[in-house]
């Protein structure tokens, strides 16, 4: 201690206190004890002879910094008493230092540190002498304004204290009144070139930096710290009087009746009064204790009330944003007594003080998540809302217009089945408007959204590359851009027909924009998805896009009003004139093509002129020469034979009926049936004609019309009847062509939504023989799994109810579920909006269960067997984690083999579901792939009895198997392939892990996390996502 | 617990987190056969988690397609890293489930010294 080159006693204790506060937790009794010693032990000896002033202010400068680790409140009060009063105790004596035991060590010292130091660091020495030759002249020629200047930098130095209020002192000499003023004044400071005063450690420093050193000069030194006075003293008065003025009445308010340093805040704050007070009007009678704390502990704190404030309007947008919810029930169970902790006044302010920068973060995290989070779920909706467009589009047609009964019949179930989802949809989307429980709902709802549409978006893509590539490629290209919805008159019939059900409200996002739109957007999320699916088309949008212009090229064809009116006023029922009529759309698609006025296509089909010898001539050619001549040229008198020899062969073919006809019988037979053929298509001719003749414009359908148009068109080439005829034919099979991919694709959509549900694949799987120890309805007890799959406490106690407990079907049926689960999830089946995310949940903590259960198991066995070492216990829970996987994996392997043979187990069991009618059960038991396909059998009339298992289902069983055996075998022939695959697959990944999974928390999905992120990484994108 | 804290490295190899893991769960002095039982316990496990990650999380569809890129299916672990590399949601399921085990287990062996 009386070593000269040691440390100052006050040092060691000063360190040791500063280490005490520190800890956490902070013992606040044992922080005051510590401080009154420390006040007791050091109170003597902190005066400090000239030389030592450098010590001095190491010391001044340690006790700042502690003063700044001392807690806020009532509470640490003492403490900071204690620490100002050491601070307060530092004091230069010149060259008399108190005859105290300290103060004799000190002075036997006071000798030797200049001799080391000269040795050491003259220049310092030199500059502790200037300093003191500094002081020495400032008290003496100015003793006034030397103490004002001391005065000013206490208060502005040591102001900083983080207590509840700004010392009396302060006020005193400063007028400062408030922290914010407090704080205003060092800002202004700063910016007046006062930086080096508030950053020096005495008031001596701070002449010493602000005036130079050769600045002994008095008067020179005199005027420098007066005018520095005086413009400090400037800054202070323009600082405070501006921060006054607005509330000038009340600050002169407070000044006369309340000159108390504890004066509540000047300035900002009375607006977030105001604002608590509102909010606390308009809260539940129990909350206001919670806006009284606020109001109470934030009164000279504008900065920690706007947090609360925002906090508060956090919980107004979304109460159960989780930290929120929980804030308010700790403030109120604080105050109402039933937390542990009873004492807010505790509480608060160290929240207030340790917790505001944390809390400030956390609060611009969970609004920026949640914005984002939002905007994404709206996305989605948005996305899912024209979905369901394109499915009211098929409520809304009437199945009456389907000819075919067993068509129609199936048209019908859709439509019933179409309905029930809907309401299941809506009830998860109310409205199709999100009312979420809380921001964790929201992302996982996001993340469902953003699955299913990347679902339909595969399906898309599929369709338009695998079904396209196998129609003729003449017909290809009127699809190619079609887009996957119903004709337009069907989104108007939706829009007027269907009233029982309504469209769902296109939720509006929060930066209204056109979904493709939104793939622009800077956020990049969906940049790189188009960089590598270049193939994909977004999900088709025709209920809220306005229909392109008609007469593009490859557009599906659709009437266009002149043609519909046209049509109307040419035959005699509306009802022939419409959208699913291919007829109809043969000739809107001819006169769009031919490009032909429709005014005058119009004149002439009500008033031909085209009787032209041609066509006479054509026809004269069908009948007979004797015909010919008998009947001249009366079309009348032709058509007339032509029906009696119709008739004659009729009767001629009656008369043979019933006996085997000889072979000369025969032969007229058929020969007469080529006749009949002939007389038929000649007599509707005729007829045509005749009736054109007599200009009794009466055309029957709209067949007829497209034969006038297409003789229209070709008048001058010598085209024959019978091509013109063959034309048409070619003409209306397209687009019926047409008309049929129009109605796959809403099958199509049909069946995305008749997708299994995680329930309905539960049940189904629970009809294997292998759940039979679940009692008499296992397909009950497996789905509760649904609801509860992402709770592992709650999947606990499920598993503890079951027969036999958890003890029982640890080993038996959560394997089994793993399993089939597992395989459900590899197979596609589970691929409804809500079923893939937590299917995947479901096994998570399934297998975590399982984990628990084997590290409980080894426990037991180590605590009957205390000799086991660490490691032994730590070998035994590795292993038995493998027999566990392991019994997974050989239920899993017998599931890959039967499915190895024919896919029938899983999708049997999916098929045994019985959610739905039993033609529709194929459908939503196939893939995704396989779909349309099967769509499309369906709609063709053609049993999926017979259809041999589809192609691509084939496939995909294959490589679920591969993975499948690899997964499942653990420690078998391919140990070691993939760890080292992986090495060279993941390093990106790995090392930006925790970026990708932050934004892929926001982004509602690991997935497109990675494709957000990445997307503001340019390297990466490339490789990843071109493939 | 974070990993790549423990770690330190880039990139995921799976000999350093093996070897890293066995070292935080009181390993580091244990005697070289059981060294080599538990090296070869964790690989089994690492194996396993890596490899139903891919299956659960590689989309059907990119079964399908890795499927038929790969179509003989003679180099499994090809196949395997044309999978993972086409499926950022599968890496980042191998990933996550790699993190989840090594905290598990430090947390079993933590628990396990205390009893």
């Amino acid at each position: 201690m009386a070593d000269s080159n040691a440390k100052h006693p006050a040092h060691e204790k000063l360190e040791g206190f500063e280490k005490q506060l520190s800890t956490q937790p902070i013992k606040l009794n044992e922080l005051k004890t510590a401080a009154a010693v420390l006040e007791s032990d050091l109170s003597d000896s902190l005066k400090f002879e000239k030389a030592q002033e450098a010590e001095s202010e190491a010391i001044r400068a340690k006790l700042k910094a502690i003063l700044k680790l001392v807690p806020q409140g009532k509470e640490a009060k003492k403490i900071r008493t204690s620490v100002r009063n050491l601070l307060d105790k530092i004091e230069v004596v010149e060259n008399k230092p108190e005859p105290t035991a300290q103060g004799n060590s000190n002075k036997s010292d006071s000798g030797s540190p200049q001799k080391d130091e000269k040795a050491e660091d003259r220049q310092s020495t030199e500059k502790i002498n200037t300093d003191e030759k500094l002081a020495q002249l400032a008290e003496r020629i100015a003793p006034q304004e030397y103490k004002k200047w001391c005065d000013l930098f206490k208060a502005l130095n040591y102001g900083d204290d983080p207590g509840q209020q700004i010392g009396k002192q302060i006020k005193d000499i400063t007028g400062i009144q408030g922290r914010n003023e407090y704080r205003k004044v060092k800002d202004e400071l700063k910016k007046a070139g006062f930086i080096e005063f508030l950053n020096a450690t005495s008031p001596i420093s701070a002449i010493q930096k602000i005036s130079k050193a050769e600045d002994l000069d008095e008067k020179k030194l005199k005027e420098t710290i007066s005018k520095k006075n005086t413009e400090i003293k400037g800054v202070i008065q323009k600082v405070t009087t501006a921060m006054r003025t607005p509330t000038a009445q009340s600050t002169q308010n407070i000044q006369k009746h309340k000159p108390d340093a504890q004066a509540p805040q000047n300035g900002p704050s009375p607006q977030p009064q105001s604002e608590i007070a509102k909010l606390k009007e308009k809260a539940p009678a129990s909350e206001h204790p919670f806006y009284d704390a606020i109001e109470k502990y934030t009164e000279d704190k504008p900065e920690a009330r706007d947090v609360f404030l925002r906090v508060v309007e956090l919980g107004k947008i979304e109460t159960s944003v989780v930290w929120v919810t929980d804030l308010k029930e700790r403030v109120n169970g604080l105050i109402t007594g039933t937390k542990s902790q009873k004492n807010p006044e505790k509480w608060i302010p160290s929240l207030l003080k340790t917790g505001l920068e944390p809390l400030k973060t956390e609060i611009a995290k969970a609004l920026k998540e949640w914005e984002e989070a939002e905007f994404y779920v709206t996305l989605g909706l948005g996305k899912i809302n024209k979905e369901m467009n394109q499915v009211y589009t098929i409520l809304s047609i009437d199945p009456q217009t389907i000819k075919d009964p067993a068509k129609r019949r199936y048209f019908i179930d859709i439509q019933k089945e179409v309905e029930t989802k809907l309401t299941e949809i809506k009830t998860a989307f109310p409205k199709a408007e999100i009312e979420p429980k809380g921001l964790k709902d929201k992302k996982a709802k996001a993340q469902e959204i953003q699955a299913t549409l990347k679902g339909i978006e595969e399906e898309i893509k599929y369709f338009k590359d695998e079904i396209l590539e196998e129609l003729p490629s003449d017909t290809q290209s009127v699809y190619k851009n079609e887009k996957l919805v119903a004709p337009q008159n069907t989104t108007n019939a939706q829009q007027t027909s269907a009233p029982s059900a309504p469209i769902p409200p296109v939720v509006p996002y929060r930066n209204p924009r056109p979904t493709n739109n939104a793939l622009d957007d800077d956020d990049g999320l969906n940049e790189p998805l188009n960089e590598g699916r270049p193939n994909n088309r977004t999900v088709p949008n025709t209920a809220n896009t306005p229909s392109k212009p008609q007469n593009a090229p490859n557009e599906p064809e659709r009437m266009t009003d002149d043609v519909k009116k046209m049509l109307e006023s040419l035959l005699p029922k509306k009802e022939l004139v419409n959208d699913d009529s291919a007829v109809c759309l043969a000739i809107s698609k001819l006169i769009r093509e031919s490009g032909i006025d429709i005014n005058q296509l119009k004149q002439f089909l009500q008033n031909p002129e085209f009787l032209n010898k041609t066509v006479s001539d054509e026809a004269k050619q069908a009948v007979t020469a004797e015909m010919q001549e008998k009947h001249a040229n009366s079309l009348d008198k032709l058509k007339t034979a032509l029906d009696d020899e119709l008739k004659d062969i009729e009767e001629y073919a009656d008369s043979i009926k019933g006996r085997k006809p000889l072979q000369t019988e025969a032969d007229k037979l058929s020969a007469n049936r080529e006749r009949k053929t002939k007389i038929r298509n000649m007599s509707r001719t005729l007829d045509l004609m005749i009736a054109l003749e007599k200009r009794t414009m009466t055309y029957e359908s709209p067949r007829e019309i497209l034969a006038l148009i297409n003789f229209f068109i070709n008048k001058d080439k010598q085209i024959s009847m019978e091509a013109l005829s063959e034309q048409m034919d070619n003409q209306i099979g397209e687009q019926k062509e047409g008309l049929y991919k129009g109605w796959r694709a809403r099958i199509n959509q049909a069946c995305f939504f008749l997708r299994p549900t995680m329930s309905s694949t539960l049940r189904a799987i629970a009809k294997d023989r292998e759940f039979k120890q679940l009692g008499e309805n296992p397909a009950a007890e497996l789905e509760k799994l649904a609801k509860i799959a992402g709770s592992g406490p709650k999947l606990r106690d499920w598993a503890d109810k079951l027969p036999g407990g958890l003890e029982k079907n640890i080993h038996t049926t959560i394997p089994r579920v793993i399993a089939y689960m597992e395989s459900a999830i590899r197979e596609g089946k589970v691929s409804s909006m809500m079923a893939t995310g937590g299917a995947r949940k479901l096994v998570e903590n399934l297998r975590s269960l399982q984990r628990a259960n084997v590290r409980k198991e080894v426990e037991d066995e180590f605590r009957k067997d205390r000799s086991m070492t660490n490691e032994q216990k730590m070998l035994l829970y590795v292993t038995k984690l493998n027999q566990a996987d392991q019994s997974v994996a050989d239920i899993n392997l017998k599931l890959i083999k039967s499915n190895s043979r024919n896919t029938k187990l899983i999708r049997g069991s999916a098929l045994a579901g019985g959610l739905i009618a039993p033609y529709i059960a194929p459908l939503a038991a196939f893939s995704t792939l396989t779909v349309p396909y099967f769509a499309e059998r369906i709609y063709k009339g053609i049993s999926t009895k017979d259809t041999p298992m589809a192609v691509k289902a084939g496939a995909r069983v294959t490589a679920a198997n591969a993975l499948g055996i690899g997964g499942t075998l653990v420690g078998g022939p391919y140990l070691g392939i993939p760890l080292a695959v992986l090495g060279l697959a993941t390093p990106f990944f790995w090392k930006h892990k925790k970026g990708i999974g932050k934004a892929g928390l926001v982004a509602g999905g690991a997935g497109l996390g990675v494709v957000r992120w990445g997307a503001s990484k340019i390297p990466i994108v490339g490789r990843l996502f071109k493939k | 617990m974070n990993t790549s804290n423990t770690l330190s490295v880039n990139y995921f190899e799976p000999d350093t987190y093996i070897n890293s893991l066995m070292d935080d769960i009181g390993f580091g002095e244990a005697t070289d056969e059981q060294r080599d039982q538990m090296y070869k316990g964790l690989s089994d496990q690492v194996t396993h988690l890596i490899l139903n990650a891919i299956s659960l999380y590689v989309e059907p569809e990119d079964l399908d397609e890795g499927l038929i890129r790969n179509a003989d299916l003679k180099d499994l672990s090809k196949f395997i890293e044309d999978l993972v590399e086409t499926s950022p949601e599968a890496q980042y399921a191998i990933i996550e489930a790699l993190d989840r085990f090594y905290q598990e287990t430090v947390e079993t062996y933590e628990e396990f010294s205390r009893l």
